[in-house]
Parts: C-alpha cells; structure tokens; sequence
C-alpha cells in the first residue's frame, strides 16, 4: 500500500488491524510509515502535526504533500497572527482534502492558551464550545476530540477525566455525528501515569496524548515512573496512544553542547518514542516548511546505536541535573528545609551557563537554614519523593562543593 | 540579594532583571486567597504553557510567575513572563490580544476581554485570565491588572519599529510585532505589521527589518515562489505581486535590507499605502 492508496482507506474511514507498517528500501520525503490509532480503525502517521502558535496554512499544505495526516489543535493555538483552527480549516475546508486527514481538536474556551474547560463545566457549553471549533476548522466533524491538558490546572484537575458533563457533550456530539472519538490530552505534572491508567481502564476513552520521551523510561537509568506500563495497557486495551512532549524539553543551546556524530537530536527523540510499538506517532510543533522536511525525514526510521548515544550523552549532561517539571513534590520532604530547587537552579546556572561567580554569590546570598548543610548524613527522602527520580542528595552535595567554596556552608 | 541581582543580570540583555519577582499577595490586588507562586525558567516553560511555551520561549521569555488568586468567588490565573526585550513583550501582547477586546491604558499597551486582560510594560508582559466557564468580572481584571502594573518596573514607550509602518488609514490598536518565522516564512523575522481600513476592504502591511539587503531578497523570493499570476512591481529595488492561494492578493518589494508586503487590494489605494511604506523607509534611513 502506498502512501496514495493509504490515504484512500483513511477517507473511508479506515479499517482496522492494518497495524504498523512501512514502505522498504525507498528513499523518498515525507511520511512512510503509518500506525493504527488503537481501536478507532484510523490509520495515523508516525510523525504528526501538532499545530500551536504561528503555523500558517502553506505549511499545512506542504505537511499533507508530505503525507501527514493527523493534526492536532486546540481553539487556544495561536500565535504570530495565526488561530491554529482557522488555518487548518482553510487548508482542510474542502471535502476532497477533509477525508483524508484525521483533525483532533480539544474542549475549551476560545481564547489564550490555557483555556480548557474546568470541572463543572456546564455540558451545553462544551457543545456550544466545539460547535464554534467546527465553524473554524470548516468542517461538520471532529475525528478525535479530546479533554485538554488534563493535570495542568490547579490540584485535583486530574478528576477532569470523570467528569459527567464532559462524557455527556462527547456523547451529545457523537451523536449528532460531530464527533467520533474520545481522547485525553495530559502532560502532567499532577499525577499523569495514574490520569492515563484511569482512562485506559475506563472504557470510555478511544485515545490518549500523552508527554512521553526518553526521559519517561528507564533506558537511560531514571527512575521507572510506570508510563511504559500504563501505554502497554493501552495497547492491549486498545485505547490508541500520541506522544508529545518528545524532546523533554530540550533547549537548543544544552543540544547545540552535544557531539551528534551526525545524528539528529530530533529524529532520535521521535525514534525513542516510536520505538515503543503501542505509539501511534509523534506530535511535532514546527515553525516553517523547513523544519517540517527535517522532521517529517524521519518517518518510517528505526531507532539505532547513534540516537542511542546522543540521547545517552543527553541524559548524562542534563537529566539528572535538571528539575523537570518545578513541582515542588521534593519540598515537603526535606527535614532540613533546604531550597532544593532554587539550589539546583544555581547549579545549572554554574555548570551550563557559564555563570559560576554569579550563583557563588546567589549561593553565599541564601540564609544557612536553606544550604544543604546536612545532606551528607541524612537518609535523602527527598529524592523517594523526586517523580522524575533525580539524585537530589548527590546534586546537593555537588552545588555544595561548586558553589560553597572551601570555606563555603 | 546581590547574588540574586547578579543572577538576574546573566541574561544579560537589555530588559528585565529576572529578579525573583513575587507575584502581590492577595490583599494587594483586592483578592482574598491565593495559592502559592509559582517560577518558570525558559526551557521549562512547558510544564505551565504545554505546547504554547514555544511561543513564549521565541519571543525570548527568560522567566514566568504564575499564581491563582480568588476575589470577590471569581477564581483568577495571573502570569508575568519576563522578555530579554521590551519588543518582545510588545511582540507577544499583538500575537495574543483578544479578537474584539477593548483597548486599555495601561502599562504600556492593554487589551481587555471578556474574562481576560493582556498588557505589556517594558520587558513584561502580562496574563490575566478567569478562570470558570462563561465567567466575566471586566472590572475586577482592570484593578488587578492596575495593581500589577504598579509593581512592575515603568513602560518604555512603544517600539521605534512601529515608526516604519504608515499610520494614514492605519487601523488603532491592530499593530504587531512578528520576531520570527513570521506567517510561516522561515526567511521572513523582525517585522511589524498593522491592520488598514481601505475602501476596497481590509488589508495588511508589514515591514520586515532584515539582517541584510541578500536577506531581504531570499525573502521576497521565498514568499513570491508560492504566488499564482506573478508578476513583477516596480516599487523599491524591485519586487512582485500574485495571488497567494490561502491569503488571497499580495505585493512585496525589497528596498536595502527592508521587506514591505502587502496583503488585500494591492491596487489604487494598495498601491498607495505600498508607496508610503517605501517613503518610510527612505525617510528612516
């Protein structure tokens, strides 16, 4: 099947069981894999839109050339002058494109990111709410709609999930034939895995989009946070799993510090995520055609010893130095009191910023009862408690001596 | 604190310090609960914004706080994002004012929703958003956002940028800055760009400053190459006119290190507004 024909079976609404596959031994741009989203029947490529900010429709048009043919948006992307929504609705508003394209979009306000409907949402204004998106995006259904960015809003948004009201609009809007499945959208930080497993169990979600990246694994020696587990579930459940949030957040300059070997940080971050076999694809952001190509080049490719050791080299440098997601969870177990992550913060600034002098002086600036004058001897709760498993009692010690000075606290 | 102010000055740019500025305590914004502040460094802003922190991080955001607060039983998320520039707070205030608000003077430019208020004051720029469903206290975001202003550092005026964008027919409050990839272009950064009510309908001017005359130049051709009827302008050092299949009528033209380009009627008055936009540049040099 090429890509062509594929996309004849997705207009039809596709058929299940297809599985995974990829086109052998031919070189050509663009997508050349396609995964089965779970239970839904649709077929997804590997690499995927996702469509926050300033992606304008040329480019749309250039992913579709490309053979992409899952968009992800939500009626909070904007930016540079752009509604996420109105451009995909005008590259996608005629029929002939629409049913060959897969758009998933999200319940929430329209209007800055975040806008996700909170608990107690009133049913009748999710519908209004989605009604409006099917204006923008000039079609009469949504494939995949999902709730946004459960976990994110303040404690206990996770029970966003059971929401009466939100399964209610869904099933409203099926009904009417505006909507076709139901997803979940959760980059944490508040309680993702046990957020996806509750979803997976439910039986009520077709979907899910969840933060994965080499980070989430144990590959790299972090502390296994169950994600690989709970996708595996989803798999045999057949509830289909996106991955965003594959880069963990890598910032250009840390990736500019690493010797690639020729290897492309990118492709090896998709690569990791999609050598998991229950992910439908990566959600990608891109700014430009350009880094469209450069993304959608590595569609179809397998996960080898070079993105191996980059992603190695990576988690070396920054991984366990890094406070992920600033949540704070190590707080409440330190029986010193120490400023972890402010502590840690000072760390980065001297080991990648260049800035030693500057954080000796913030470090000679916090009060003693904040230093990490006790870790040495003390048994560490703090890092039981750390979610992404970093070593805060050894990165303690280590700002201690980098930043203490010899006659330093 | 020195350490503190030193820290601040690693990003070493021209705007703000990212001092370890906390967000007022509730009583100093009129509110009666607040939850805990909350401090993004760039790179993690994600964990707060999700996929919006791309935005945020082009636009050169150093630093966000982020706390909720409760007045009067209206649930309120406010937002301060640090910018290296103040052309980039004022970038990310034209990106995201709300279709519709109601311009604000406040800071140095504010735009006021239904239930949310945007400002930018020199190198900050400012979120303020309710929270529940179908919520709308206008009122209660302008005080907020008044108090905000006032622990913020003074405004620095609107951007020189602005200066090269004609005002006559020029649309009030539509201004914006583009920093980068602006409209999709990969070769198209640094510009501003405004709204003009012309008689044909409306249309869309931006001036990009780019690094160098060959630079303007990849752009002109980057955005002429997916014009359908390309023909040629005779404006500046040269350019071309067409039809883009999604954005309808274009004109652009180069002059030194300078893009102009034009989307609506690009005929009668386009043409004029185009020719002033040339003036401008010849005036600016």
């Amino acid at each position: 099947m090429d890509r062509r024909e594929f996309m004849k079976v997705a207009g039809l609404g596709a058929t299940a069981g297809l599985g995974s596959w990829a086109w052998a031994g031919e070189e050509r741009p663009g997508i050349r894999s396609y995964r089965a989203l779970g239970r839904t029947g649709l077929q997804v490529s590997d690499i995927s839109l996702g469509s926050y900010g300033g992606l304008a429709p040329r480019v749309i048009e250039r992913a579709f050339e490309l053979g992409v043919n899952y968009y992800d948006t939500a009626p909070d992307y904007r930016g540079e002058g752009l509604v996420s929504e109105e451009s995909l609705g005008k590259v996608f508003g005629s029929p002939a494109k629409r049913t060959k394209v897969v758009i998933a979009t999200k319940m929430c306000a329209a209007r800055n990111y975040p806008a996700h409907w909170p608990r107690g949402t009133a049913a009748e204004q999710i519908v209004k709410g989605v009604e409006e998106s099917l204006k923008r995006l000039r079609t009469d259904h949504i494939d995949v709609l999902l709730l946004h960015g459960v976990g994110e809003l303040e404690e206990g948004d996770q029970e966003r999930v059971k929401d009466s009201a939100a399964l209610e609009a869904f099933a409203r809007l099926k009904k009417a034939g505006k909507a076709r499945f139901l997803g979940m959208g959760c980059h944490g930080p508040r309680q993702m895995v046990q957020t996806v497993e509750w979803v997976v169990d439910s039986g009520q979600y077709d979907m899910v989009q969840v933060a994965y990246n080499f980070f989430a694994g144990t590959d790299f020696n972090f502390r296994d946070q169950g994600l690989d587990r709970v996708i595996a579930k989803a798999g045999e459940k057949g509830v289909g799993v996106m991955a965003m949030k594959t880069r963990a957040g890598a910032g250009e300059a840390e990736v500019a510090r690493l010797s690639t070997g020729g290897a492309n940080f990118s492709h090896a971050c998709f690569k990791w995520a999609l050598s998991n076999p229950q992910v439908a694809g990566v959600l990608v952001t891109v700014r430009n055609a350009q880094e469209l190509e450069e993304f959608t080049a590595a569609s179809g490719l397998s996960y080898g010893p070079g993105d191996e050791r980059l992603l190695g080299e990576y988690a070396a440098a920054f991984g366990r130095g890094a406070c992920r997601i600033g949540c704070g969870d190590c707080l409440d177990h330190c029986p010193q009191g120490v400023a972890i992550p402010t502590l840690l913060r000072y760390r980065l600034y001297q080991r990648s910023y260049g800035a030693g002098e500057s954080a000796r002086a913030a470090y000679a600036e916090l009060p003693l009862a904040l230093q990490p004058t006790s870790c040495a001897t003390c048994a560490a709760p703090c890092a039981a408690a750390c979610p992404h498993g970093v070593d805060i009692r050894g990165l303690m010690m280590e700002a201690r001596g980098l930043l203490g000075g010899a006659g330093g606290a | 604190m020195r350490g503190l102010l030193l820290l601040a000055g690693l990003w070493g740019c021209a705007g703000p310090a990212a001092t370890l500025l906390p967000l007022p305590e509730p009583a100093q914004l009129g509110a009666q609960v607040a939850g805990p502040v909350e401090e993004y460094e760039r790179g993690r802003l994600w964990v707060n914004l999700n996929g919006a922190a791309s935005l945020y991080e082009d636009y050169g955001c150093q630093r966000l706080w982020v706390r909720s607060y409760t007045a009067e039983g209206v649930r309120l998320t406010a937002r301060v994002f640090a910018l290296d520039l103040p052309l980039h707070a004022f970038g990310l205030f034209g990106q995201l004012r709300p279709a519709g608000g109601r311009p604000l003077d406040l800071g140095d430019g504010g735009a006021l929703g239904e239930s949310e208020l945007l400002f930018w004051q020199g190198g900050y720029f400012v979120s303020l958003l309710l929270r529940d469903p179908g919520a709308s206290d206008p009122a209660l975001l302008e005080r907020v956002g008044r108090s905000l202003s006032r622990q913020l550092p003074p405004g620095t005026g609107p951007p020189a940028l602005l200066g090269l964008l004609p005002k006559r027919d020029r649309i009030a409050h539509s201004e914006q800055y583009l920093r980068d990839n602006a409209l999709g272009y990969a070769s198209l950064a640094n510009g501003v760009g405004a709204e003009y009510r012309l008689e044909a309908g409306p249309a869309r001017l931006y001036v990009f400053a780019l690094e160098s005359p060959s630079a303007a130049r990849a752009g002109l051709e980057e955005v002429a190459s997916g014009l359908e009827e390309r023909r040629a302008l005779d404006l500046g050092e040269g350019g071309a006119e067409g039809r883009d299949p999604y954005e309808g009528d274009t004109a652009l033209f180069v002059q030194g290190s300078h893009l102009v380009l034009l989307r609506g009627d690009v005929g009668g008055e386009g043409r004029s507004l185009l020719e002033l936009g040339a003036m401008a540049l010849s005036a600016s040099r």
